[in-house]
């Protein structure tokens, strides 16, 4: 019953949470519904016996990603009708738009089939054993990516792109 | 599907309908701030398929995969942001429409 009340309230606030990421007027009002998101998927997590995971979502995601994104919208410090309407007016978007709602009413169609699931080992140890033995390779691979990153985010804010 | 017991499609439901919000956030909004931050929305909703599909079928890989994920959201957020930095220090703007300079002038 505690899980019921649980899932419905994270799920309540993550979609409205993201929904607030595209309707806020400003970039930095975007950012913080986007934290509420994270942590209300992090509570799904939990849900889902995902201690692990859930934990690297608040850390990683809420944590780490979120200072950069509050940190470059107060680098850029763009004024406050930045952005503030929303560009309704193209034909194309309008029909993309609609082609997401369809796609989107087709999946939940297409999942909701009730399985009941079963108890999976969510924990750090589980996990760091699966990484270091399974996902051996994706895992070192990871890390090659994360420094690319890193190196190429130095080399992008050090020169003058012109 | 009920209400009151829940189980591995109640999340999948909810992963659609973040999936959507954040493709609807990505077409509509010109900002590019707001556009990298419908793409984060996106990639929570992939994990938290990858997730509920673990718990439906007891596969511990899920809680990898969404591990990896994660960590190739952090890279995107870095190089796109630091991109972002450049654009708008050039074009002194990071409206999406206006960003057009490839755009065929014929």
């Amino acid at each position: 019953m505690i899980e019921t009340l649980v899932f419905y309230l994270a799920a309540t606030l993550a979609i409205g949470g993201a929904l607030a990421v595209i309707l806020a007027r400003t970039p930095l009002t975007g950012a913080l519904s986007l934290i509420v998101t994270l942590v209300a998927v992090a509570m799904l997590y939990l849900l889902l016996d995902a201690t692990f995971v859930a934990a690297m979502q608040v850390l990683v995601y809420a944590g780490a990603i979120m200072v950069l994104f509050v940190f470059v919208i107060m680098l850029l410090n763009l004024g406050p009708e930045s952005g503030a309407r929303p560009s309704y007016g193209s034909l194309s978007k309008l029909l993309g738009g609609a082609a997401i709602g369809y796609f989107v009413v087709r999946l939940i169609g297409a999942v909701a089939t009730g399985a009941a699931g079963r108890p999976v080992d969510g924990s750090i140890k589980s996990v760091g054993q699966l990484l270091l033995s399974d996902y051996l390779f994706a895992f070192e691979s990871i890390s090659v990516l994360l420094l690319v990153a890193v190196v190429g985010a130095v080399v992008l804010g050090l020169r003058r792109l012109t | 599907m009920t209400l009151t017991q829940i189980g591995p499609s109640h999340f999948l439901v909810v992963a659609a309908l973040l999936f959507g919000i954040g493709a609807l956030g990505a077409l509509l909004r010109r900002n590019a701030l707001t556009l990298l931050m419908s793409v984060e929305l996106m990639l929570n909703a992939a994990n938290v398929v990858f997730l509920g599909y673990g718990k439906q079928y007891g596969a511990a890989g899920a809680h990898a995969i969404a591990f990896f994920v994660m960590a190739i959201a952090a890279a995107e957020a870095a190089v796109g942001l630091a991109i972002l930095l450049g654009v708008f220090r050039t074009r002194q703007t990071v409206e999406m429409d206006e960003l057009d300079a490839l755009r065929d002038e014929t």
